[in-house]
């Protein structure tokens, strides 16, 4: 009995020296264990729904199983500051967005994206300006005229004060050399449920956040801020494509992206980006993407570390010219 | 929507041992995590959102639903035995429902709250069922003046839940305020108090504080006195703790006017448990013909928390369903497990998906049921706890403190937080402040604050947008009415309250 298992342990430990040694002579990193997911918000929110879609997709394109760990607080600050002092070993990544690099802008938290291992894009959510069904302003062009004719009168509500939100809402009015008096609020609903009220004459919030009430006619979107309009809104026209320069210091979009510690091996990276983007680009999670409202083009390598940099830049300078 | 049809639906669900069995299964977990201090309903929810992936979306909602159900009334378990809110909904029936049990009542008060979570599920319930999309626009109204003035109101409360000493209780509520300073500036975004630490940035949260306020407090004193609840050991038979026909039909005004409180406070999205039960708690104590009975074990202050907490649930799903705007925090997880599942929560689930509505208002009634059942017979095992010997309570507390408070944000900053509060707590407790008002100053003062903010930028610094709006010209009024009454009160009974104070 004791032999019949001493053998097996035996058998055990030849068979895992060899996959060991086969992993290292042909150098391909694979990962042997789960790989924790660091999701710096609360768990049920848009960012934590994302992971949790991506999970089952993962284990079963890859094998691979996932834990997600919310560690919420800090407008993501602490989630992402365990991400950094944990080991670059392949098995932490965490899901980062603009309200970091934003932060970052502002020297608000003492360490840069320099920290990072930055993997691949997995949303982009362009902010759009919309206003209650039943509001006087019909489009973009009647709005924009009437910010510009009223300076500091008209009311935009954002989810929060120095996120993009904010920013995109101050760039609307600039963009015509005006000014607007923006309301932050604590979250997303509630800026819906002031518009919807009447009390805040127009909000800057993600398609994500207000597709329902917008398929529902409840509110009347007017612009979004992006270059190209949106394939689940094709209706809605772009500040761009109506004249209005929104972007003076770079395209500011709310993304989400995937992140590892600094000092993360290249095979190990490389294999990271593989798995997790296969995910995102298998036809599940793309349907789930659109239907959710935002955009996912998962961009990685030279690319999307380009990309990164541009926004940083974007962030930094919105920082000190618009707050 | 046709009768027939929904008939049909409604049927289907009824009828189906499976969702049955989830929706039981999430309303037991809802109870277990309620009533544990440090596990709330909205980590039961968030839990059970990537579990239920798998899931029929009617069985996933069902679980979903009955967790929140469940956890909502759980609280009063842990509130009653212990003096430890499970849930920060339940930090109102510690008030009455702890005096109970140290008066041998805990049974009883076990029984009422049991009872009035039911009776405020079941009205918010048919609230939701009927009417939720004529009544959701009220919910609209709310703008931030009416948020502020609310608030302003809501502080009043200190007034009812000071106990003895009104000067302690006020002293307590700006030491809730104070905590609640700490973070980001909800308005202008600025650190306050973090001392360049990113943990203190949002603040500190509702959960470690009442852990720290209720749950040490509690361990420390069960360490250092011997055990003071008594109970009756013997068999207790369901009318013991049950409340009769007769007796529900009497406080029946108090369970309706709270449910109604909580559905209301409910639909107000950003509000929620908590602060639906403090407002029905002081309605019930203003109404009342014995309101000197209040803070000193009435079954009245264990109805009007619980059903007013349990109100919120039916409430909270009104916008949520009809609007897309959760009305609490455990909705806002909902309406995330509701997207995982393929739905949009919004104007058009109703037309879109009328099964799926159907589903969720049957295994909501069928969790509220459930809820009242699994206590029904959980309320004899549940007594025990207060035989356990204190030097077997009190290190167990300490464990279930420690985790609950790490496993809030998996933080174990937040542990720290707990402790650091729990000895503040402790002296507090010591000093004869009431803890009730710091837990309302924590709450509303940030709400009070924002909400003040964000209307004066709304009105461009006019202050005059707070008397211009009936609703909030309602609320400053009444706030006015209780401070001028209070005043007098106090002013008349001056003396003695003085004799009263320094004979302790």
């Amino acid at each position: 009995m004791l032999k019949n298992r001493l053998n097996k342990l035996v058998l055990l430990l030849v068979l895992a020296a060899v996959l060991i040694a086969s992993t290292t002579v042909f150098g391909a990193w694979e990962p042997r264990r789960e790989i924790t997911i660091i999701i710096p918000w609360s768990p049920g929110g848009a960012t934590d729904i994302m992971a949790r879609k991506l999970q089952p997709i993962i284990k079963r394109e890859f094998g691979v199983n996932t834990i997600v760990l919310n560690k919420e607080g800090g407008s993501s600050a602490v989630g992402l500051t365990e991400l950094i002092t944990s080991r670059p070993d392949g098995y932490t990544v965490a899901l980062a967005s603009s309200t970091i690099l934003s932060l970052m802008g502002q020297n608000q938290i003492s360490w840069g994206s320099d920290r990072f291992t930055n993997l691949c894009l997995v949303s982009e959510d362009p902010m759009l300006l919309a206003v209650n069904k039943d509001a006087k302003w019909k489009n973009l062009d009647e709005f924009l005229a009437d910010v510009k004719a009223n300076p500091g009168k008209i009311t935009i509500g954002t989810s929060a004060s120095r996120n993009v939100n904010h920013a995109d809402a101050v760039l609307a009015a600039q963009s015509v050399g005006s000014s607007i008096r923006q309301v932050p609020f604590n979250g997303g609903s509630r800026v819906i449920a002031a518009v919807l009220g009447g009390h805040v004459d127009a909000l800057v919030l993600k398609p994500s956040e207000t597709i329902s009430q917008i398929q529902a006619g409840e509110l009347r979107p007017l612009g979004i801020y992006r270059k190209e309009r949106l394939a689940s809104l094709p209706e809605v026209p772009t500040f761009q494509e109506l004249g209005y320069d929104v972007f003076p210091y770079g395209p500011v979009d709310q993304i989400s992206y995937l992140v590892a510690p600094a000092g993360l091996k290249k095979d190990v990276k490389d294999k990271l980006v593989e798995i997790f983007r296969g995910a995102m680009l298998s036809e599940e999670f793309q349907e789930f993407s659109k239907q959710a409202g935002f955009v996912c083009n998962p961009i990685y390598g030279n690319e999307f570390d380009k990309y990164i940099e541009n926004l940083t830049n974007a962030l930094a300078e919105v920082a000190q010219k618009v707050y | 929507m046709e009768v027939a049809s929904s008939m049909s639906m409604v049927m289907a669900v009824l009828t189906d041992p499976i969702c049955l069995l989830w929706t039981f299964v999430g309303t037991f977990m809802g109870l277990v995590f309620g009533s544990l201090p440090g596990l709330t309903a909205t980590m039961g929810v968030a839990l059970l959102v990537p579990l239920t992936f798998a899931f029929p979306t009617v069985h996933a909602l069902g679980m979903m639903l009955g967790t929140y159900v469940g956890g909502i009334a759980g609280g009063a378990v842990a509130a009653v035995l212990l003096n430890i809110p499970g849930t920060p909904s339940s930090v109102v029936t510690t008030i009455d429902g702890y005096p109970m049990a140290q008066q041998g009542r805990a049974a009883k008060a076990l029984g009422w709250a049991a009872t009035a979570s039911f009776f405020g599920g079941i009205i918010s319930w048919l609230v939701l069922a009927t009417v939720a999309p004529q009544v959701a626009r009220v919910a609209l109204s709310f703008g931030p003046p009416e948020y502020a003035a609310l608030a302003l109101f809501g502080l009043m409360i200190i007034s009812s839940v000071s106990g003895k000493s009104l000067l302690k209780g006020i002293i307590s509520g700006l030491i809730g305020v104070w905590l609640s300073l700490f973070g980001v500036d909800p308005i202008m975004g600025d650190l306050r108090f973090t001392f360049g630490n990113v943990n203190l940035m949002s603040g500190i949260a509702i959960m470690p504080a009442l852990i720290g306020f209720y749950a040490f407090p509690q361990i420390l004193r069960g360490l250092s006195e011997e055990q003071s609840t008594e109970m009756k050991t013997a068999r207790l038979n369901l009318s013991d703790f049950i409340p009769s026909l007769l007796e529900i039909w009497r406080s029946k005004l108090n369970i309706l006017r709270s449910s109604v409180i909580g559905t209301f406070i409910g639909m107000v999205p950003a509000t929620g448990g908590n602060i639906a039960a403090f407002l029905a708690y002081d309605q019930a104590k203003r109404f009342s013909k014995t309101p000197e009975e209040y803070g000193k074990g009435t079954h009245e202050g264990v109805i009007a928390s619980e059903a007013a907490n349990n109100g919120v649930t039916g409430g909270a799903l009104v916008p949520l369903l009809t609007l897309g705007i959760p009305g609490d925090s455990v909705t806002a997880v909902l309406l995330g497990g509701l997207m995982l599942h393929g739905l949009q929560p919004g104007p058009q689930l109703f037309s879109k998906s009328p099964d799926i509505i159907m589903g969720i208002f049957t295994t909501l009634l069928v969790a509220n049921v459930f809820m009242y059942l699994i206590q029904l017979v959980g309320i004899k095992f549940f007594v025990r706890v207060l035989k356990i010997p204190n030097y077997y309570l009190a290190p167990m507390l300490v464990i279930l403190s420690v985790v609950g408070s790490y496993a809030l944000r998996n933080s174990l900053f937040d542990v720290w937080i707990t402790v650091l509060l729990g000895l503040m707590g402790y002296i507090m407790l010591r000093g004869g402040f009431p803890m009730a008002p710091t837990v309302l100053g924590l709450v509303l003062g940030p709400m009070l604050e924002s909400e003040i903010r964000r209307s004066l930028i709304l009105s461009a610094g006019d202050w005059s947008i707070f008397f211009v709006r009936p609703i909030s010209v309602l609320f400053i009024g009444l706030s006015l009415v209780i401070a001028l009454t209070v005043a007098v009160k106090s002013f008349k009974k001056g003396q003695k309250t003085d004799e009263v104070e320094a004979s302790i």
